[in-house]
């Protein structure tokens, strides 16, 4: 039986419009429906959806996706692409799709599941020492399930281009492994939903850039979770939004493992009336000593009719943690524009390079310059 | 009877054997100085005196004016005589300089049956301090350290050694990372504390502080072990030859 | 104030808790319950007018159409109200004159160290010369005992006494500004006081007037089973200037007594309140039985331009602390300050911290928290800093710290930040850190045994805040600040 919550749920979302298609055999609609109907559901206007409507994202799983059947291309050795379908991936997929997202509760992942398009799977070879050329996960306005797992003392790099889509990736990263994820994220005109869940192991680490420009709606939901000893978190991120665009990043790093580090810095310039939500939490729990974790989130409003709502969080139950973070919403700074003048910059070009200068203390990477409009300008990269 | 002895002393940390029989003997009026490279076991040996958790007397034994001081707390060290600068001090933000003095100040003189001083005699007797230091007096108000400079820090910990009147000094590279200026303030500090009935053991691996605070005895310790000891000679010999051929006498 | 207080961090972590004796008098007490029957019952015995029988009567009926908020982060069994006794009293008339109060009341108060007797301190014959004068409104339970210096005040045109008080002799001012700054619906707290709201402390300050000395009330909770429900009005009018200072202890019981206080200030321009707390409610035991709940709702807004809020708390008490003393900014140029020292141990909980809502032009916010956990206790700082659209050239700036003491204990950091204005700058800063091993090692080597270190050490990470406790409560504050010593280095 589908639960009360579910039916509303069903109401506003359900009466699909289109036929999902069953990705791979092994997905149990009627247990999925379970877990959604044992999950608390979103409320609407209160945390973690106090700036953003839950219901266009809900509305948005009700629109038809089209249907890609493109999988990203394979290049070099020491990984493997599969779809869920696939045999060499099929019993990964089953043992590992939903739990990683599971653990943070996230309806919207198990109805991602329900309606995805198309799934599939990148997973690295045990041990692969070289790294070889990035994945590219292609943009795409589908809804898409992906796993990612990094075998022990494995390395992999993906970039991952989304655009107006409803994307939800897990990724698991064995003991010893690396992982490398840059996230572009093109204008586009649609709602776009993405959930990120990466379970990191001991002694792994996991680096993640996100390069941010205007979308009607754009919701990024990320939880890492450090379940391994020594691991390493470096997760970081920019934007750079106008017109009425909204962004909303809501991230989380949970250390539930002891001697791990993890950082998180983003920087944003909201223009126009767009609108820019930062959500960003380090959870310590009991069992997590020695934790090192910091976050810095910093905005710069260009108009009067940009808004920026940040909040970061700690929640601590651990006392041998060295733990800060650090908040700041400002527009330019007046002295650094005159400075800039002085040396006969005129006055427009000082403002642009004092916001690409802005920008470009989190840019690491060509791809994330060229989204936020700051390569070529003569900044240099970091 | 000697002032410090440290007999046969063999100190573990972390399940790993730093210090395999070290013996120094320092009497009343003497300044020695400790001198060896980079992990010869130099901040252990201070350390293990002033009773740092984590560092494990595994055997051998020290003795302050006859007291042996390896089953006493910090505290109770502090109170029969000695007196550790640390290498790198740390802060305690929001607490002064002066709270803090007066606090350690009263605590000794608590343990010696006396009354706390008044805040102003206190005052009085840490500003005379002070200027004769050359020390700025807005240092007494600043929080223990906070935000304070390298230089400032080691003078610091010298203004705690003379507020508290320690029988013995151990000054751990208090003369590492100094400019000239603050080396010299340092040395006056030291000089102006020693006196007959006090012994100062100045830790370090440079010899540039020896120049102002000159030792009795000069020892030098190598793989936790003193290996040679002689007069301030002994520190111009090292500064000139280094550590190497001491290394091949102690080889068998 | 010097005996009920504890004035040094060690005390305030292992503290027995002094003040938790029961004082035995004869109480009228309503039976437990509530209903619009209680409401009207609590306003006869006040003999309020009608407007505000009526006003209690509308809070009441959304109060019973409203839900407890459940956003905070601490965990109580739910609260039976129809389980608690909304009005408790000494028995007998109100007293006209400090002689004519109950000998028992008074012991209460000399035990609690509230000077109740002002010609003493006017002589300067018991206190010390150099101890400042401070007038105390004292509230015992439901109703105020006493209100001291009440001449002397009315000398400057200060009015200076209970909430029932002003009812009766100031209604034009209960009438317009009762619930202008925290509506009857605020919240589900805010609206049960308003219903049921007993006494509380009412203060003017004409303009252009300096209030003479520091005034203060004193709450105690004393009686069984019964809610303590007042309610705080003071209105600074243009140019004035007021601080004020309130305490608050209970007797140790086994059961968890409800305290939901509201507090509303208003500065209009040019006006500066200072309001201070001292908040040292039962905690409960170390197993977290019995203590007080404190769910307060403090608000303050500076209504006219350059006016000037400040809230300065240092919470040691209540087993679960709700609080979040507030600042709307509507007048330009104006200024909110929220400092708080918050420390829980054993199995305390607090959520607790501030609003600042910038309206006005060029308004200023500053927000420093210094929370501290030990035990199994839980202490979390909740903030939000809003930039409205018309807030040019607003700023805040927030510091908020946490120290751990022990590993069973937690703290958290919710720091909400709404900008909607571009030249609009904030800056929130948060660390979370604990007496480090090395700090303590170096005080040790110095003599300093390893209470007393903790407790220095904890005291200089509270130092920001409490240099804003008021000069005049020095003499309490003393052992926290060791003022002398700070004082007399200048």
């Amino acid at each position: 039986m589908v639960g009360a919550g579910h039916q509303s749920l069903a109401a506003a979302v359900c009466p699909m419009t289109f036929q999902p298609v069953k990705i791979a055999p092994w997905i149990d609609a009627k247990q999925i429906e379970q877990t959604i109907e044992n999950t608390r559901l979103p409320q609407p206007r209160k945390d973690p959806w106090k700036y953003t409507s839950v219901k266009q994202v809900l509305e948005r799983l009700d629109n038809p996706f089209e249907r890609t059947d493109q999988l990203p291309e394979q290049n070099g050795s020491g990984v493997f692409v599969g779809d869920f379908g696939d045999p060499k991936i099929s019993s990964l997929a089953h043992k590992y799709v939903n739990q990683i997202s599971n653990s943070s509760n996230n309806v919207l992942a198990s109805l991602n599941l329900l309606r995805a398009q198309q799934g599939y799977a990148i997973v690295s070879s045990e041990n692969n020492d070289s790294v070889g050329p990035a994945v590219q996960i292609p943009a795409s306005d589908s809804c898409e399930r992906i796993l990612i797992l990094v075998q022990e003392r494995a390395n992999l790099e993906f970039i991952e281009h989304t655009s107006g889509g409803n994307r939800v990736i897990e990724c698991l990263i064995l003991p010893g492994g690396q992982l490398v994820h840059r996230r572009i994220q093109p204008a586009t005109t649609h709602v776009e939903y993405n959930s990120l869940s990466v379970n990191v192991m001991e002694n792994s680490s996991y680096k993640m850039t996100q390069y941010s420009v205007g979308a009607q709606l754009r919701r990024n939901d990320i939880v890492i979770n450090i379940e391994g000893e020594g691991a390493r978190v470096d997760v970081s991120g920019g934007w750079k939004l106008a017109d009425t665009s909204h962004l909303d990043t809501q991230l989380a790093v949970n250390h539930r493992a002891k001697g791990a580090t993890s950082q998180q810095k983003f920087h944003g310039v909201v223009g126009d009336s767009a609108r820019a939500i930062f959500n960003g939490r380090i959870y310590i729990a009991r069992n997590a000593p020695k934790t090192d974790a910091h976050l810095q989130n910093k905005n710069i409003a260009t108009s009067d009719g940009a808004a920026i709502f940040t909040k970061p969080e700690l929640e601590i139950y651990a006392d041998d943690v060295a733990c800060s973070h650090g908040a700041t919403s400002g527009q330019l700074d007046e002295q650094q524009i005159f400075y800039l003048r002085t040396r006969g910059i005129p006055d427009d070009r000082s403002r642009e390079l004092i916001l690409e200068g802005f920008l470009a203390e989190i840019v690491e990477h060509e791809e994330g310059a060229r989204v936020l409009g700051i390569e070529s300008k003569g900044v240099p990269g970091p | 009877m000697s002032l410090l002895e440290v007999s046969d002393l063999h100190v573990k940390v972390a399940d790993r054997e730093i210090l395999n029989g070290v013996n120094l003997e320092v009497n009343p009026g003497e300044i020695h100085a400790i001198m060896g490279p980079n992990g010869s076991g130099k901040s252990t040996l201070t350390n293990t005196i002033a009773g740092q958790e984590g560092y494990i007397v595994e055997n051998g034994d020290l003795r302050l004016n006859g007291t042996s001081l390896v089953e006493l707390e910090p505290e109770e060290r502090s109170y029969a005589g000695l007196f550790l600068a640390f290498q790198y001090p740390v802060e305690i933000p929001g607490v002064t300089n002066m709270e803090f003095l007066k606090t350690a100040v009263d605590s000794h003189r608590k343990q010696r049956g006396e009354t706390a001083l008044s805040s102003v005699e206190f005052i009085k007797d840490m500003r005379a301090l002070v200027t004769k230091l050359d020390f700025n007096p807005e240092f007494l108000k600043r929080g223990v350290n906070e935000s304070f400079s390298g230089g400032e820090k080691k003078r610091n910990e010298i203004l705690q050694m003379l507020c508290l009147e320690p029988k013995v000094a151990l000054l751990d590279e208090t003369d590492s990372g100094l400019d000239i200026d603050a080396l010299q303030v340092v040395a006056k500090g030291i000089n102006e504390f020693r006196n007959s009935n006090n012994a100062v053991v100045l830790v370090t691996h440079y010899q540039r502080l020896l120049n102002h605070v000159v030792p009795d005895y000069v020892h030098v310790l190598l793989n936790g072990t003193i290996v040679k000891s002689g007069d301030a000679s002994l520190a111009l010999d090292l500064e000139r030859k280094g550590y190497a051929w001491l290394e091949q006498d102690t080889s068998p | 104030m010097t005996n009920n207080i504890a004035t040094t961090p060690e005390e305030l972590i292992r503290k027995e808790y002094t003040a938790g004796f029961v004082t035995d008098i004869e109480t009228e007490t309503f039976p437990p319950g509530l209903s619009e029957e209680v409401v009207r019952e609590i306003s006869r015995k006040k003999a309020e007018p009608e407007w505000l029988t009526e006003w209690r009567l509308d809070a009441l009926r959304r109060w019973e159409k409203m839900e407890e908020p459940t956003w905070a982060h601490v965990k109580f069994p739910s609260i039976d109200y129809q389980a608690i006794s909304y009005f408790a009293a000494p028995k007998g008339d109100k007293p006209k004159s400090l002689d004519e109060v109950d000998p028992e009341l008074l012991r209460t108060y000399e035990k609690l160290g509230i000077p109740l007797h002002e010609q003493k301190i006017l002589a300067g014959v018991e206190e010390e010369p150099s101890q400042p004068r401070v007038a105390v409104d004292a509230v015992f339970d439901s109703v105020s005992i006493t209100t001291t210096f009440k001449e002397t005040l009315k000398e400057h045109g200060v009015v200076f006494c209970s909430f029932s008080e002003a009812v009766q002799s100031h209604p034009d001012l209960v009438k317009k500004y009762l619930g202008s700054v925290v509506p009857k619906t605020d919240n589900f707290y805010a609206a049960l006081n308003s219903a049921v709201f007993s006494d509380g402390s009412f203060v003017y300050v004409p303009k252009g007037v300096r209030c003479p000395m520091e005034l203060s009330t004193y709450f105690r909770i004393n009686a069984e089973n019964t809610g303590q429900f007042e309610r705080t009005l003071i209105i600074a009018d243009e140019g004035s200037y007021v601080s004020y200072l309130e305490g608050c202890t209970a007797p140790m019981r086994d059961e968890n007594q409800l305290h939901a206080a509201v507090v509303e200030l208003i500065a209009l321009d040019d006006a500066q309140i200072k309001y201070s707390t001292v908040q040292n409610w039962y905690p409960g035991d170390e197993n977290g039985v019995g203590g007080i709940y404190n769910f307060v709702t403090k608000r303050g807004t500076c209504r006219g331009a350059r006016s000037h809020i400040s809230w300065t708390q240092v919470e040691t008490g209540s087993a679960i602390t709700w609080k979040y003393p507030s600042v709307i900014l509507r007048g330009d140029d104006s200024i909110g300050e929220f400092y708080s020292v918050a420390l829980t141990n054993n199995r305390q909980q607090a959520d607790t911290g501030t609003k600042m809502t910038h309206i006005g032009r060029n308004t200023k916010s500053t927000i420093v928290s210094k929370g501290i956990s030990a035990g199994h206790s839980s202490n979390a700082y909740r903030g939000l800093v809003r930039m409205n659209p018309g807030a040019r050239n607003a700023r805040n700036y927030t510091q908020c710290d946490s120290l751990l003491i022990g590993s069973e204990c937690a703290a958290h950091t919710f720091p909400y930040i709404e900008s909607r204005r571009q030249d609009a700058i904030v800056e929130h800063e948060a660390t979370t850190t604990r007496v480090s091993d090395d700090q303590l090692f170096m005080c040790r080597q110095r003599g300093i045994e390893p209470e007393k270190a903790v407790s220095m050490i904890v005291n200089g990470f509270c130092r920001d805040v409490f240099r804003e406790l008021p000069m005049e409560f020095a003499v309490e504050a003393s052992k926290l600040l060791e003022v002398s010593l700070e004082g007399a280095v200048g």
